[in-house]
């Protein structure tokens, strides 16, 4: 919950300033930047991206390319994040320091990134209001951390992830978000917090053979879709929360697939959640 | 390269040193046709557009066009007509290259042409931003023309210059240390200790950068140490200034003919040693506030036992009774003082919903327990509804601060009408004391009536005085004192329920007519 507060706080107050955005009516001095950064002999890379309010989309680039990114910004509340060093790579915006502003600065900010699809990325998303859509599909990711406060966000993974991840981890503030395919993350474990919020996670057909996800929910709604070749099982411990297992065979507080033992593929997942509803669905 | 930049204009003996370095390191480092672009950022505003190319061999091109002014790599180059010609062309060409790759890139900077009906002014300039493009997209530059100061070619020799240049987070803090000084000759020693001995000479200047100088010879000029301990001995000599930055004094005698500057004693600049020096550093100042703190925690817990037992304890009890009491006092005076502007201004309201609290109290009590019980919940799912739609988040910082202050405000009309409820049975009791306050005047009857409510959190401060061996009943009439006081805060909150703030009369469900309150009629 202390991450969904962070999350959730820093997305109130970059709406704060658009709701007495009417106050000022001064004009908005609008930005655009163009960089490319090429491969040029790295192993892997960090890649951070910080992008507080706006749209933003990311997808697969060309492999001879780190990343490509475009941005629309404010010039007179946003400053550029584009520093590369020793493989470490911090893209986005920030707030122009010492400055405070009362005029809308969500509205018309875009930031399009295309990530590299030959060097392995350990990827940062941080956002805070904003709309993202976040197509990874083909991005070799060696693990993935998405932080999001106020958004309304997708996410797909529509090919593999060449790379085995370790690891992703994504962390939702007050928001709706809804993910596809994340069995193609390639991940061995899923974490996902959520504070308050509707959130659908579809897993699609898994790669790892043995996965492990964990699913904690504040306060909303999640609903989990599995391929039917996959094998379930949950683990529940919930709190004033209806969970609607359909398909599953309950065993204590374990929900599990009648394919459990025949399946190749299955996922262990954890489910913790305080208040709302939990349910499962299967993909056709 | 920003830092470098910044050294280069602040230090004139030595500009000419680095520049021509500069050339001759990116004459070395050609390959192919055009040189390899890994990174391009292009920006365009509406008053500035810019472009930075990144080499692979590490260097970079910077060329801006702002405010009227052409920078190059932060030299300005020239001026331009904003919307004119030249800039037209300038965004027109950074339009071109914002949809190619890199490869493309180079090739289209090298290729473009200044446009032909260009004024004398841009033209000439456009042609040698023309010309500045292409030499820096060459795998072989041009061969740097000499420095125009004859003077620093000489200083050239000796000059560890890759070695200065590797070291980029020095070089702010030496360009800072070499400021205003005249450098004829000089010695340049970076990233190695240097001793002059005794009877041993420095002609010119000495500068040293990332290691220690020990000093017991003649250094006939300036000596600037960034980086490094420096140990003047007795029997040195420094003919002029002795500069020293990021590092420290470990002996400071002999004789300086100039000024001798310290411009910092700590070093702060980046280096793996440096952090952990300052680690180890930080460690230590927590390990000694931490003994600190332990230490005034065992003198305050000593004096506290001290004065415990000794003939200073009654005092105690006296002034813990009197600030608890003074604070009693104020909260009297700030809750009376609400209570008489709620009066002013929302009489009608105070009234119905003391009426409300007066008729049903027990119905009250139990709206207001229920309320207090559900506003959580109901704040948290009201901000669960509209966070849920990006549509409803602008809302939802209205509600998440309004609600606690409806609830607050609420609590305090509430209780401001149970303490008027309190007043008109206080005054019209004539208690000893109270012979001042009429039941006629809604002034005395407040004022009363809040006094009232606080009077057992008094009593409690003035029996705290008497020291401990009332403190059984001092701690009985501070729970008196907390029951009155939710009591009142809980019957008055569900009164301000009922009757919708104040607005309509509703007691036990139905309405009754104002006019029929006998309290009312008794009082018109």
């Amino acid at each position: 919950m202390n991450t969904f507060l962070q999350h959730a706080l820093w997305g109130f107050g970059m709406l704060l300033l658009p709701v007495a955005g009417g106050m000022e009516a001064a004009a908005q001095e609008w930005r655009d930047l163009s960089t490319t950064r090429r491969v040029a002999g790295e192993e892997r890379v960090d890649l951070q991206v910080k992008y507080g309010a706006g749209r933003i989309v990311v997808e697969p680039g060309s492999a001879d390319a780190l990343y490509r990114m475009r941005l629309r910004y404010d010039g007179e509340i946003f400053q550029p994040l584009n520093q590369f060093t020793d493989g470490r790579a911090l893209l986005g915006v920030e707030t122009v320091s010492g400055r405070i502003s009362m005029r809308r600065q969500g509205s018309g900010g875009e930031m399009d990134l295309a990530l590299g699809t030959a060097v392995p990325t350990a990827l940062v998303l941080e956002f805070g209001a904003v709309r993202a859509d976040l197509e990874l599909g083909g991005v070799p990711l060696e693990s993935l951390e998405l932080k999001t406060g106020a958004s309304e966000s997708r996410l797909d993974v529509s090919q593999a992830n060449p790379v085995v991840m370790n690891h992703a981890r994504l962390e939702v503030g007050a928001a709706s978000f809804i993910a596809r395919n994340l069995g193609q993350l390639n991940a061995r474990s899923l974490q996902v917090e959520a504070g308050v919020g509707d959130l659908k996670l579809g897993f699609g057909p898994l790669l790892q053979e043995e996965s492990k996800a964990s699913v904690r929910l504040g306060l909303g709604s999640v609903e989990l879709s599995f391929t039917r070749d996959t094998g379930v099982r949950i683990i529940r411990n919930t709190l004033l929360t209806s969970f609607d297992s359909e398909g599953l065979v309950k065993e204590g507080n374990q929900y599990t697939s009648p394919n459990w033992a025949s399946a190749q593929r299955r996922i262990t997942l954890e489910l913790d959640a305080a208040f709302g509803s939990v349910s499962v669905v299967w993909d056709r | 390269m920003r830092a470098a930049r910044s050294l280069l204009v602040r230090v004139s003996p030595l500009l000419g040193v680095l520049v021509f370095g500069t050339f001759l390191y990116l004459a070395g480092q050609s390959a192919g046709d055009l040189r390899e672009v890994v990174s391009s950022e292009i920006s365009v505003a509406g008053s500035e557009s810019s472009l930075r190319l990144e080499f692979r061999d590490g260097n970079d091109v910077e060329v801006v066009f702002r405010s009227g002014q052409v920078m190059v790599d932060g030299r300005e180059e020239g001026s331009f007509t904003q919307g004119g010609v030249l800039d037209t062309a300038w965004r027109s060409l950074l339009g071109q290259a914002v949809a190619l790759d890199n490869g493309s890139i180079a090739r289209v900077f090298q290729e473009w042409s200044p446009p032909a009906d260009l004024e004398d002014q841009e033209s000439s300039l456009a042609a040698r931003l023309d010309q500045l493009l292409e030499e820096a997209l060459q795998t072989s530059p041009p061969s740097p023309q000499p420095p125009q100061n004859p003077g620093s070619l000489t200083a050239l020799d000796g000059i560890p210059l890759g070695a200065l240049l590797s070291r980029a987070h020095r070089l702010p803090a030496l360009a800072e240390a070499l400021e205003g000084l005249s450098l004829e000759e000089v010695r340049v020693e970076v990233g190695r200790s240097v001793s002059v001995d005794e009877g041993e000479q420095v002609d010119g200047s000495l500068i040293v950068v990332d290691g220690d100088v020990d000093v017991r010879g003649e250094v006939m000029e300036h000596l600037v140490v960034v980086g490094g301990e420096l140990r003047l001995h007795p029997e040195s000599r420094v003919g002029g200034d002795v500069r020293l930055s990021h590092g420290t004094a470990g002996l400071r005698d002999g004789r300086v003919g100039g000024s001798f500057r310290n411009l910092g004693t700590t070093d702060t600049s980046f280096s793996p040693e440096a952090e952990e020096a300052q680690e180890e550093s930080r460690a230590e100042a927590r390990d000694r506030a931490a003994d600190d703190r332990d230490e005034a925690r065992d003198r305050a817990r000593s004096r506290t036992t001290r004065t415990g037992s000794g003939f200073l304890s009654p005092l105690r009890h006296v002034g813990a009774g009197l600030a608890g009491l003074l604070q009693t006092l104020l909260s009297f005076a700030i809750i009376s003082g609400l209570g008489l502007l709620v009066r002013h201004f929302f009489p009608q309201h105070l009234e119905r919903v003391s009426q409300t609290a007066r008729h049903a109290p027990g119905r009250s009590a139990m709206v207001g327990l229920a309320g207090v019980v559900l506003f959580f919940p109901a704040w948290v799912v009201g901000a669960v509804v509209l966070a849920i739609s990006i549509v409803g988040i602008p809302l939802l910082l209205i509600w998440l601060p309004a609600l606690p202050l409806a609830l607050a405000a609420g609590g305090l009309l509430g209780f401001l009408a149970v303490a008027r409820l309190v007043g008109e049975w206080v005054t019209e009791r004539e208690v000893p004391g109270l012979e001042w306050a009429r039941s006629s005047n809604e002034v005395h009857i407040l004022v009363v009536g809040v006094g009232s409510l606080l009077a057992a959190l008094a009593a409690a401060h003035v029996i705290q005085m008497g020291g401990p061996l009332l403190g059984f009943l001092r701690i009985l009439l501070h729970l008196l004192s907390g029951l009155v006081m939710f009591g009142a805060v809980i019957t008055g909150l569900g009164a301000v329920l009922l009757s919708r703030a104040g607005r309509e009369e509703h007691v036990g469900g139905s309405r009754y007519s104002w006019d029929d309150d006998p309290t009312t009629t008794q009082e018109a």
